[in-house]
């Protein structure tokens, strides 16, 4: 009988600090047995357990697409105890992971539809998932037309620096980037995400929205999309939550009888008017 | 899922001694008592170590299927080494635990629900509870804190028990429920008789008698329909007067939530879990300090809509049987019956 | 009793209706038998509930840190103390957690709180159906016949030694009658527990603390213990490990008893809340004990005092900082 807690190893094979304040990183493993890199299935949406032994753990939305072979990336901001921890790692080191976990954004109903994603910040990382396997040449005749509206407070704070600029000039997808406040260099748009998706107003015909940032930026962005016309069976949001086991035992993660670990991280607004609003 | 039996058969007094005898001599036999190998949980090497406690134990077999720590793993942070071995986990040899009472066996089906049933196993969990065999003793005196009839339960539940004894005046009436309780009692090689109309009809009024004793605070009438509301003002004033520590969640025999943390010695270590409780402030905190429950109101709200609403959405079942340990410990005697009743008369 | 009671509701009752108080706490009867449980009384038509016997053991000034601020801007609350429960409450005034403006104090001279397990220890099944106490006694009247109890052996440990079962600052006092225990100092139990050997020290210290469960009442019970974040859930360094097991357990109570060093008032409040009845007073009042000894200073006497960890004088006795065999 497996033992659900033990962390599968995974070396470091590549460190991308991606902001200025030098507080968020994207690490990319390689699992050591090829039996776990084999039995690691995922969608984009889902999250592992990134395990420090002797640290701990902390739960980590996974930032690659399963379409990028050989690659298994998740972008950590350092915030608590184990990210602190993990931000000291170096290439080479072997951590942990457990997982995958949970759910992954709605690619049955996107299918076939327009696609609109809303990020802010350093919550883009899954968006980035599904942002790749949407553009993966295979899928892409799966899905209408792609919008992104990625926004972060300053141009050092945007994450994924390099794929933004080279999305802006494909053909692939509509993208609009935008910072809060810029700086002297900054030759793009100017102002809240919120704001920025009003002026575009994406149709929300045939759409659905894929929404993840701060609490604030959900906060305005949420009434934005309803002016849209999109309906809240439309719109989902990437969820965050105190976790430890991802396997809805250890009980702590629960939004009324949802776990956010098994249940989620994924809800639709539809599915979260019919919770508590304790999250 | 194993196909019902149940049979009846009578033992008097001598007879109850020698099954005991004879399960001691084939298996690790348990009571509800002491604490040899966790809290509450003592070996019965003799026949004359069992003891029955009146209404639910101090402590329930909680602590047997869900340690309070346990370790998931040690590791060496050079080597980068776990090992996950655990001796007691492989010992496969039958445990039967013996004396408890039908809410707490009703607990372990609950727990069953959330460590066997609802997604992956957890490993120790599941060890323990398949090498385990439950023979239960039906109440004939619940304490004035019991109420499992409100909750589903009864002094006669059967859940989860393998076998329930009937303690009567001087005899026992032995009802096997499951083919693994029938074995077990074949397995002691007894030859007993069947079960007279008189001493059926001492064990319906003994039945009759513990279920009159039993407090009525609530009724399962009470608990139907949608009686909790999120939102409800109530939550406010029911909370007032809770401490907010850790006692209602820690000896409720389906309350299971725990936290994992690493411990370190030098290099080496080790991965633990240890229950946690949703009264504690931590136990939602994010590491951005956001905190989804941030006072006791919505920490007890959490507890008992969990254990009540929640539950049934998640499993089917409401996570209560009754046993009172909450109410009989509570330091303001903060009374769970007392709080369901005021919900559900809306106040 | 009665004369108590009527006296208790008659006071609350007026000090509502003048509005010099929006809020009492006081004791309710409990759901179960000898249990009262704390009663929040806002409206008039709720004074009624209040009761005052031997069982009502709870420590009310610990809602006060918590309540005062989630309470309408100026309520003042009415609070009925203990001698020990008053001392708390007292404390806090020093610890600049409370006002003395924001409370009422009803004082009311306590003869002393029962120990409930010395009296349901024996009764066989028996089912409690009326209760009454005199000075002397308490009476069970139960289904199976009526049992006695002698009032001086059924206290609390802390009661029995208990130094002040007056409040010594109240706004009303209400006098039970001249029965007080009499104040012991040092705790002769206590006394005779320093008298051991180190080693058997360390094995009831140990004996105790093992049944620990860390259900952390014996904290949110106190008084004392209204810090925001308490150590013990700290993550950011976290201090110490999160099992049971006896280093751990230790580690917490160690550090817990030691916050407590002239600021308990030996009220019993911890060890009356803990589900596994270890003996935290062994420690706890060991520490009264030796702050009154060595700098003749017991808590919550006077809001005006300062507090003893607060202030250095030259002649404090030093020579504790090692200690000599």
């Amino acid at each position: 009988m497996n033992n659900p807690y033990i962390p599968m190893p995974a070396r470091i094979e590549k460190i991308t600090t991606e902001n200025e304040a030098r507080d968020i990183k994207t690490f990319d493993f390689s699992f050591v047995n090829n039996e776990d890199k084999d039995g690691f299935l995922f969608l984009p949406g889902q999250f592992a357990e990134l395990s420090l032994l002797g640290f701990g753990e902390c739960p980590i939305g996974i930032a690659s697409s399963p379409t990028e072979v050989g690659h298994l990336l998740f972008t950590v901001k350092r915030t608590g105890f184990v990210t602190k921890h993990l931000h000291r790692a170096e290439v080479g080191d072997t951590i942990g992971i457990r997982g995958p976990f949970g759910n992954s954004y709605p690619l049955d109903l996107m299918e076939g539809k327009n696609v609109l994603i809303v990020g802010g910040g350093f919550a883009f990382t899954t968006l980035r998932a599904t942002t790749m396997y949407m553009l993966e040449h295979n899928n892409r005749g799966r899905f209408k037309e792609l919008t992104i509206v990625y926004g972060a407070r300053s141009p050092g704070e945007l994450i994924y620096k390099q794929e933004l600029w080279d999305w802006e000039k494909s053909t692939d997808l509509n993208m609009f980037i935008t910072v809060d406040k810029g700086d002297e260099r900054w030759k793009r748009r100017e102002g809240f995400v919120p704001t920025v998706l009003e002026d575009i107003a994406p149709s929300s015909q045939d759409t659905v929205a894929l929404v993840c940032g701060p609490p604030v930026m959900i906060k305005f962005t949420l009434p934005v999309l309803q002016k849209l016309g999109f309906p809240p069976e439309r719109i989902f949001l990437s969820l965050e939550m105190r976790m430890k086991c991802g396997i809805g035992m250890c009980g702590r993660c629960n939004i009324g009888h949802k776990y956010v670990c098994v249940d989620g991280p994924v809800f639709s607004c539809a599915q979260l008017d019919e919770l508590p609003q304790e999250y | 899922m194993e196909r019902p039996m149940s049979k009846e058969c009578l033992m008097y007094k001598e007879d109850f001694e020698e099954f005991l005898a004879r399960l001691i001599e084939g298996h690790s036999i348990f009571c509800p008592s002491g604490e040899d190998i966790s809290p509450g949980i003592k070996k019965v090497a003799g026949r004359e170590q069992f003891a029955l406690h009146r209404g639910p134990s101090h402590f329930s077999f909680k602590h047997y299927f869900l340690p309070q720590t346990e370790r998931l793993f040690s590791f060496d942070m050079a080597s980068n080494k776990i090992d996950a071995s655990n001796g007691e986990l492989d010992d496969n040899k039958l445990v039967v635990l013996i004396g408890l009472r039908p809410c707490d066996a009703m607990a372990i089906e609950l727990l069953d629900q959330v460590f066997l049933q609802r997604g992956p196993e957890d490993v120790f969990y599941a060890r323990r509870r398949r090498r385990t065999r439950i023979i239960s003793f039906a109440c004939s005196e619940p304490r004035t804190t019991c109420f499992c009839e409100s909750v589903g339960c009864g002094p006669d539940a059967a859940a989860s028990a393998d076998m329930v004894i009937f303690a009567l005046k001087d005899s026992y009436i032995v009802k096997t429920i499951t083919q693994c309780g029938e074995e077990l009692l074949n397995n002691t090689g007894m030859n007993l008789d069947g079960v007279s109309t008189e001493k059926l009809g001492e064990r319906e009024q003994m039945i009759n008698e513990s279920r009159d004793r039993l407090e009525k605070v609530f009724t399962s009438e009470d608990l139907n329909g949608k009686i909790m509301d999120f939102e409800a003002s109530y939550w406010k004033q029911i909370c007032q007067k809770c401490l907010g520590c850790g006692i209602c969640t820690y000896f409720c025999p389906t309350c299971h939530c725990f936290d994992i943390v690493d411990e370190v010695a030098g290099s080496k270590g080790r991965r633990i879990r240890s229950w946690d409780s949703c009264m504690y402030p931590l136990f939602t905190l994010h590491a951005s300090g956001h905190n989804p429950r941030p006072t006791r109101k919505e920490r007890m709200r959490q507890r008992i809509m969990h254990k009540f609403v929640y539950s049934m959405e998640q499993y089917g079942r409401r996570f209560c049987v009754g046993c009172g340990r909450c109410v009989i410990h509570c330091p303001v005697n903060l009374d769970l019956r007392l709080v369901i009743k005021e919900i559900a008369e809306g106040k | 009793m009665k004369r108590v009671e009527s006296e208790l509701i008659t006071n609350v009752e007026e000090l509502l209706e003048d509005k010099k108080i929006g809020f009492f706490m006081g004791y309710e009867n409990g759901s179960l038998p000898l249990r009262t449980s704390p009663c929040f009384v806002k409206e008039k038509e709720d004074v009624q509930r209040l009761v005052w016997n031997c069982f009502c053991t709870n420590n009310l000034s610990v809602y006060l840190v918590s309540l005062i601020p989630e309470l309408p801007a100026g309520t003042k609350v009415g609070i009925l103390c203990k001698g020990c429960d008053s001392r708390s409450l007292v404390n806090l005034i020093v610890e600049k957690q409370l006002k003395r403006e924001d409370v009422l104090i009803m004082g009311i001279s306590c003869s002393g709180m029962i120990n409930i397990d010395k009296l349901t220890g024996n009764l066989d099944g028996g089912r409690i159906l009326e209760v009454e106490e005199n000075e002397e006694e308490v009476i069970l009247k139960l289904d199976t016949g009526e049992q006695r109890f002698s009032r001086k052996d059924s206290l609390y440990e802390s009661c029995k030694n208990c130094t002040h079962p007056t409040p010594s600052v109240y706004d009303i006092l209400i006098r039970v009658g001249e029965h007080a225990p009499k104040s012991v100092c040092p705790d002769p139990m206590i006394a005779k527990f320093r008298q051991k050997e180190r080693l058997e020290r360390w094995q009831i210290f140990e004996r105790e603390l093992s049944r620990c469960v860390r259900c952390y009442a014996c904290r949110n019970a106190c008084p004392n213990c209204y810090c925001k974040e308490c150590f013990a859930e700290q993550t950011k360094p976290r201090w110490f490990g999160l099992s049971n097991e006896l280093s751990d357990v230790l580690f917490y109570h160690l550090v817990r008893i030691l916050h407590q060093a002239g600021r308990c008032v030996d009220c019993g409040a911890c060890v009356r809340a803990c589900p596994e009845k270890v003996d935290l007073r062994l420690f706890t009042r060991m520490l009264v004990d030796e702050v009154k000894e060595r700098f003749d200073y017991e808590p919550g006497l006077s809001p005006n005092d300062s507090h003893l960890l607060g202030v250095f004088s030259t002649d404090d006795t030093q020579e504790f900082m090692v200690e000599v065999d």
